[in-house]
């Protein structure tokens, strides 16, 4: 009905605007047809013409009346107005096609990236189907006596912790996501399952799009084998299938039952699939630590009391089963919100950029109100005549405001047009796993809806300042086209001045960020990392337990592999590790036991464990300190050996070397991959190497843990998800499809997935860092162009103002070298104003980035030195430029000059 | 002559809608139209007309068009459209329930 409505009415109205004349003459035929016509009744009446006619026109109540009458009933009056002021502005503009490009330009820039930057911020904070997030909390156990820290926790644990709390709304307890492969045709593929608990689905209270989520009859040990699907698996592999519901799927080898599908917007865990975590609660061992705990907090309840209330079951878990569990002592739990789990350092950096981007904005409107005034000064005339034909001057004030409204419309439509455009590369810019898996990232309607009220307000603060000073045009002196102020009336000189100050101010507190910036990037980057990334490519392969039940058969299709790839043309070597470098967000830990040592009252230290291929330690340049790497004969059968990392040697046998020591496997915090998660009574490891310490762990910033390295050909029993290293410095396409058609070959049925580049692990790893970066470094640049030519149009437009003066002095015997002189340092002054402010503004404002640096103070004297000194140097240069002109004065021009 | 105030409020719109129901016609006919229906009762000043129909234009609920008449003469004629069969009928609804009411107030007082 509405639409209709409008579908009749839209066509109408802009009829009535573009059709304007047209309309009128419409109007205009069928009144006077009327009149006709009834006169012609008159007159059969026997009236005389004469009088039928006055009588008609009589009974109408007036013809030009009745004509303004029907034209009022088109309700687009103020439209009109609005459209000749903004006809008109737009002719201005066309006549100062320089200014127009310079206000466009940047505006589209500056609102371009703010659009894309809240566009980011919307699609991974705010959107209404994260809001679930809001309450969700993940817990976290602190070991200190092990210095690490577990996400994940054993079955007592969870119960404990669900039973025993009151702050929490549901208890949920689920294994990490892993990569199962869906093998019915028409292709294998790797995809992320997840097995959460029943309740996990009540938890998220989002109905499923078809079918139904499993029950808790169906979550128990030995239920039903089924499983849930997301809305994204849905469409691509099953083309949407109606009938998918009731379907058997084969994952991993086993068949599975589809029970339903998820809407797009669920994501749990950031799998494709789910199925029955079918949890066995009589397991009492409870260092065997495999579970993920999420919890709702309570409304009303905050993260300190969730805290407190941790830390007294933290403790009596501590004094009913210390004894048994050693690594107990003095532990602690911890909760953080989920959403800050995924965001992680994001936040700060997104949060930094949009307060750079308005500073960046506020630039553009200073510095395009600063040029509209200056064009105002030399549009006083055409005011004065407007002023005298009636226009009042709040018609003069609209006029101005109109056309600053137009022109901040028109530069936002463009930004949203560069936002539209540029959101992906910078969306690139962020590592996948900071955002979470259910956002959508676009420039939506709110988005833009955003855009056009900020554009609005631009609107508005560029044209203040200009609106004011047309109204105190004064009429009879500028119609004479006599200025003869000799340096600019006052007010409007004191808002130029003020505004190119802020402006500088402003601009320094961008650079200063954006030097900051770059400087702790270029200290990240220099890290060491331990490794040589280049020319490594990396993909995974999951072997599924079904084909491949043991060891010997897994470390053959590895051995296979690892073959039939290092022949290929290209290939310099190829290898296999448990954990690609730098990826993921936790690594495998391991206590440990040393030979002929007591283990201390915290219980057995603890170290990251890596499973490494033969030649892995080659292909990634991580070199050996001692002893030897791994060879062929380190296999299953013979003595079991390690390698371990410089940290571990260095603690554990500070003043001599570990070789020869021998070292025993305990408890596995391990990630859920590992299928036998508990390693009690392994064998003892005899260490044959120490390697140089390499930053492998999640995190570029995490310090370097104590590492053991265990030869892939005696752990193949444990293991079945791995990371396929190449190193080949042939194209990335081509490695890919090779790989692929190798697997193909050697077992169509093995899934590979995750193909990427150690290049573009490394950088991931450098994250929320490059894209601060990137962006500060272009709003830095955009600032210093905003100030160039803001300085330029105020010292320019003074210039101009002072001809006269100029002429009177150079007539008095003032040399040009005098006249440069003065002029610069009045914009000295300036520039000096603006850049004391704006230090003084940069030191409070840059500690808030403190968390995104890295060995850089907020407060880096040397950087704010350097902005200082830039800034000053810009604002001389944009000020010399005019000032030669002034110098090239004749001063009989000048004097003539009215 | 009866100015439009001597109309209920808002009635006019629907005594030109129900007009032009009947078939597509011109100003002056409707305007004649309204006072032959109505026993020369109803009579619409020409200034108030011709506002008022081009409002219901503007609306949507009748639209125009220039048509050659039976006599030669070029005229703006008006039809009704969907959107206004669809408020005639809610406004006649609504009429007939306010002069039912109305009716069986002045009733119920002779009684």
């Amino acid at each position: 009905m509405r639409l209709e409505h409008w579908l009749y009415t839209i066509p109408m109205r802009l009829r009535s605007l573009f059709r304007r004349r047209q309309m009128d003459q419409e109007l205009e035929g069928e009144l006077r047809d009327h009149v006709e016509q009834k006169t012609e009744e008159y007159v059969a009446r026997g009236l005389p013409l004469a009088e039928a006619r006055r009588r008609v026109l009589l009974e109408m109540g007036g013809f030009e009346q009745t004509k303004e009458k029907c034209r009022e009933m088109r309700r687009v009056n103020y439209i009109e107005n609005l459209v000749q002021d903004v006809r008109f502005g737009l002719r201005q503009l066309r006549r100062s096609p320089g200014f127009a490009a310079v206000a466009i330009l940047s505006l589209a820039i500056g609102v371009g990236s703010s659009t894309a930057l809240y566009s980011i911020i919307y699609g991974a904070f705010l959107h209404p189907f994260l809001k679930g997030n809001e309450s969700s909390v993940l817990l976290r156990a602190s070991f200190p006596y092990k210095s690490m820290t577990s996400w994940l926790f054993s079955v007592p644990e969870y119960l404990d912790i669900r039973d025993r709390t009151h702050v929490f709304s549901g208890v949920v307890a689920q294994r990490e996501g892993e990569i199962v492969s869906l093998s019915d045709p028409p292709h294998v593929e790797g995809v992320w399952g997840a097995r959460i608990p029943a309740e996990a689905f009540d938890e998220a209270g989002v109905p499923p799009l078809l079918g139904r989520a499993y029950t808790k009859e169906e979550d128990r040990p030995g239920g039903p084998q089924v499983v849930v699907l997301s809305a994204d698996l849905w469409q691509t592999r099953y083309n949407s299938d109606p009938a998918i519901v009731g379907k058997t799927i084969h994952i991993n080898g086993e068949s599975y039952t589809v029970l339903g599908v998820m809407p797009k917007r669920y994501r749990w865990m950031g799998a494709e699939l789910w199925y029955p975590l079918q949890l066995n609660l009589a397991d009492t061992d409870r260092s065997h630590r495999f579970l993920f705990v999420t919890a709702g907090l309570r409304p009303g309840k905050t993260l300190e009391q969730a805290r407190r209330e941790l830390r007294a079951v933290a403790h009596s878990m501590e004094k009913q089963d210390g004894r048994a569990t050693p690594e107990y002592a003095d532990w602690s739990l911890d909760v953080l919100r989920v959403r800050d789990v995924i965001v992680g350092n994001l936040a700060p950096a997104l949060f930094m950029l949009s307060g750079a981007v308005l500073l960046v904005l506020l630039i553009t409107c200073a510095n395009l109100a600063n040029l509209t005034l200056g064009r105002a000064a030399v549009r006083r005339r055409e005011m004065a005549v407007r002023l005298v034909h009636g226009a009042s001057r709040w018609r003069l004030s609209r006029q101005m405001l109109t056309e600053s409204l137009a022109l901040s419309l028109l530069g936002s439509g463009a930004g949203v047009l560069v936002a539209h455009g540029g959101l992906q590369t910078m969306v690139g810019l962020i590592p996948r796993n900071y955002i979470a898996a259910e956002a959508e990232i676009s420039v939506n309607d709110k988005v833009v809806v955003l855009t056009f009220f900020a554009a609005l307000v631009m609107g508005l603060l560029i044209g203040l300042v200009p609106g004011l000073a047309a109204r105190q045009v004064n009429l009879e002196e500028n119609l004479r086209g006599a200025s003869r102020s000799l340096a600019g009336e006052g007010a409007g000189r004191f808002f130029r001045r003020a505004l190119v100050v802020s402006e500088i101010a402003l601009a320094v507190v961008v650079l200063a960020g954006a030097v900051l910036m770059a400087r702790s990037y270029r200290r990240l980057t220099a890290l060491p990392l331990g490794f040589d990334q280049r020319s490594v490519y990396v993909t995974n392969v999951n072997l599924p337990v079904a084909r491949y039940p043991d060891a010997a058969r897994v470390s053959a299709f590895f051995a296979e592999l690892v073959r039939r790839v290092e022949v290929l043309p290209g290939v310099q070597d190829a290898t296999v590790v448990s954990q690609t470098p730098l990826a993921g967000w936790d690594v495998d830990t391991h206590d440990f036991l040393i030979e002929g040592r007591s283990v201390g009252p915290g219980g057995p230290p603890n170290a990251d464990e890596r499973i490494v291929g033969q030649d892995y330690f080659g292909l990634m340049h991580i070199d050996l300190l001692e002893g030897r790497f791994f060879h062929d004969s380190d296999r299953s059968g013979r003595m079991p050996v390690a390698i371990v990392n410089e940290t571990m040697a260095r603690l554990y046998w500070p003043c001599k070397s570990p070789l020869g020591a021998r070292i025993r496997l305990e408890h596995g915090y391990s990630r859920a991959r590992l299928l036998s998660a508990t390693d009690a009574e392994g064998p003892w490891l005899t260490i044959v190497g120490v390697v140089k310490d390499a930053r492998q762990r999640p995190d570029l910033l995490w310090e370097i843990r104590p590492e053991i390295d265990l030869p892939f050909l005696q752990s193949a029993d444990r293991i079945r998800d791995l990371a396929f290293l190449v190193k080949t410095p042939a194209a990335r396409a081509g490695i890919l499809e090779r790989i692929r058609g190798e697997l193909q070959a050697l077992d169509p049925d093995v899934p590979a997935y995750g193909f990427t580049s150690m290049n573009e692990i490394v950088a991931a790893a450098q994250g929320p860092r490059r894209l601060a970066l990137v962006l500060l470094a272009l709003f830095g640049g955009l600032a210093l162009l905003l100030v160039i030519v803001g300085v330029y149009a105020v010292i320019s437009y003074n210039v101009s103002q002072r001809t006269r003066e100029m002429g009177l002095r150079v007539a008095m015997g003032a040399k040009p070298s005098d006249i440069t002189r003065m002029i610069l340092s009045q914009t000295a002054r300036l520039a000096i104003v603006g850049v004391l402010v704006g230090v003084a503004l940069a030191t409070a404002l840059t500690r808030l980035m403190s968390g995104l640096l890295y060995g850089v103070q907020a407060t880096d004297a040397p950087t704010f030195a350097t902005v200082a000194v830039v800034l000053t140097a810009v604002g001389l240069l944009a000020g010399y430029l005019p000032t030669r002109r002034a110098t090239k004065v004749d001063p009989m021009v000048a004097l003539r000059y009215e | 002559m009866s100015k439009p105030s001597d109309l209920v409020q808002g009635t006019l719109d629907m005594l030109l809608l129900k007009i032009l129901a009947l078939e597509p016609m011109n100003g002056f006919t409707v305007s004649q139209r309204l006072k032959q229906v109505s026993g020369d009762v109803l009579q619409v000043s020409d200034g108030s007309l011709y506002p008022a129909l081009h409002k219901l234009e503007q609306e949507g609920w009748i639209t125009a068009e220039w048509k050659t008449s039976e006599y030669g003469r070029r005229a703006k004629y008006y039809s009704l459209t969907r959107l206004g069969r669809r408020q005639l009928e809610k406004e006649a609804d609504n009429w007939g329930r306010l002069s039912g009411a109305i009716s069986r107030v002045i009733k119920l007082k002779e009684a």
